[in-house]
């Protein structure tokens, strides 16, 4: 498979502490690629230095080529009063020149799908600050698609959304991938998740603990090294939901 | 009435015309980037411009110009390196400059450079005035979307490969310039409220930010016309009176929104 990007011996500190070191691997063309590893080991570290968000790193990081790419941030801090509407923050995509003081109709009709898609098309001119957590992500995850991106970085895209809609949200993004061969790179704390859609898995805890296809690296063994003592619930619940699943 | 008298009662019109649009339109992004009080550092490093070509007896423009630029190289400069924090910058900024300006003009000249002066307005700060107000709004209106963005979302934009650094730039010289074209008429004291009081008036009921945008340059303008029209009428001095108008419109908004809020 062509190769998109390559970490290479890739080193980030925080506020003087190393954070990720020795961390290296490839990401190919049409990967679902699932970062994870426990709170602090530094995923969305990783996932903003690959996006050239954060510069202070050493070791290497190269883009073969670069696709038409989108990131859904984890968070985002934003004023509550800030002056924007959901149509407008689409806008910021698509609205090139002037047309961001007046969208086309088709400019309109796209966002409106977009937004019908993760279920809060009714949403279209409401202010960010007015919408919950859930609705701002999913807002964030109709948002990365709305150009065809080859490419998208999602920072634990399911965070504040409740189940029944998460299954959901990874449904569509699988289906996206298998449509268009969008390559995915997505942290996530949910194995359940991991052993359902991704094609490729890299464990973190400060090193690189594992890569590879997860349901071969995630044994019991590098659970427990990525995880420490509290694995094994994690590890039966992922078993657990692929078993509901499968059966 | 003859030529020199209409040309006399049209300068001050003309240039508050300018900034009533200009001024605001900068404001609602230095409001949303959280930058408001950047123009009281620039407005404050201009007066030692103001000083210092009085000293030297070079053009008074030229020193405002000249000033306003580098304050805006300088304060982005440091802005972006350290870890002093942008208010503990603009505190430095503002009161060195504000110290010596104050050591190098003396009395009455002081006291303009603080208040604004329609009298000392000449044909060229006219014409000067008008074409930076043009070239302000026009890029402001052109790339909107751009400046919001950064403004939003800097981490998003950069991914979408906006040149996040070049347009905070940007935006810190358009800011210098107006702030520099405001200086004559309402004094280093309160350039600053025509940049922040309109933007803030339109953002307390504003759910667009095209919406904050149209809506503070109606401010501006509101503010700069019936500012003049009382400095006409009390022959009051015409920074404190267009920035207490505005102020006043501010006020009035924040008022009606409260009341209309709670019964909706």
């Amino acid at each position: 498979m062509e190769k998109l990007i390559s970490i290479k011996n890739l080193g980030v500190a925080f506020n003087q502490k190393p954070v990720l070191k020795n961390i290296t691997f490839d990401i190919n063309q049409g990967d679902i690629l699932a970062v994870i590893g426990p709170n602090g080991s530094g995923k969305t570290l990783l996932i903003r230095s690959i996006l050239g968000l954060n510069e202070n790193y050493t070791g290497e990081i190269v883009w073969h080529h670069r696709p038409e790419t989108s990131y859904v941030p984890q968070k985002m801090a934003f004023e509550k009063g800030f002056p924007l509407t959901v149509k407008e923050f689409f806008l910021f995509e698509i609205g090139r020149n002037l047309s961001f003081w007046k969208p086309s109709l088709k400019m309109e009709n796209e966002i409106k799908k977009r937004l019908d898609e993760v279920k809060i098309g009714h949403l279209i001119d409401h202010r960010l600050g007015d919408l919950s957590q859930g609705e701002v992500q999913r807002m964030f995850i109709a948002r990365s698609l709305l150009e065809q991106p080859k490419l998208i970085f999602f920072d634990e895209p399911a965070a504040g959304i409740d189940i029944s809609t998460e299954a959901t949200v990874y449904q569509l993004l699988y289906d996206i991938h298998q449509k268009n061969g969008l390559t995915m790179v997505l942290v996530s704390h949910e194995l359940s998740v991991v052993y359902r859609f991704a094609t490729k898995v890299v464990c973190l805890n400060k090193d690189l603990i594992c890569q590879g296809v997860p349901q071969e690296v995630l044994t019991p063994e590098a659970l427990k090294e990525i995880y420490g003592h509290h694995h094994t619930s994690v590890y039966k619940h992922a078993h657990n939901f692929e078993h509901d699943h499968t059966s | 009435m003859n030529l020199t008298d209409l040309l006399n009662n049209l300068y001050p019109i003309l240039i508050s015309l300018s900034l009533g649009l200009s001024l605001p339109l900068i404001g609602v992004f230095a409001i949303l980037r959280r930058e408001a009080l950047l123009s009281d550092a620039l407005a404050h490093v201009i007066l030692l411009g103001i000083a210092l070509a009085i000293t030297f007896k070079i053009n008074v423009m030229v020193g405002i110009l000249v000033f306003a630029g580098l304050a805006g190289l300088a304060i982005y400069a440091v802005k972006n390196r350290g870890n002093l924090g942008l208010d503990a910058i603009v505190g430095v900024f503002f009161t060195t400059s504000l110290a010596l300006g104050s050591l190098l003009i003396e009395g009455e000249e002081l006291l303009e450079a603080f208040l604004g002066d329609l009298e000392k307005i000449t044909r060229g700060d006219v014409i000067l005035s008008v074409i930076l107000a043009a070239v302000i709004v026009a890029t402001l209106i052109a790339k909107f979307r751009e400046f919001a963005f950064i403004s939003f979302a800097p981490d998003l934009a950069k991914v979408d490969k906006l040149n996040v650094k070049k347009y905070e730039l940007f935006f810190v010289l358009l800011l210098s310039l107006g702030v520099a074209m405001g200086i004559q008429l309402v004094g280093t004291l309160l350039i600053s409220a025509l940049v922040i009081i309109p933007a803030a008036t339109a953002k307390i009921f504003s759910f667009q930010i095209r919406a904050m945008a149209a809506w503070s340059m109606v401010f501006g303008l509101t503010t700069v016309l019936a500012g003049l029209a009382v400095v006409n009428f009390l022959g009051s001095p015409p920074g404190p009176t267009i920035i207490l108008v505005s102020s006043a419109i501010f006020f009035l908004i924040f008022l009606l929104h409260s009341i209309f809020k709670t019964h909706s």
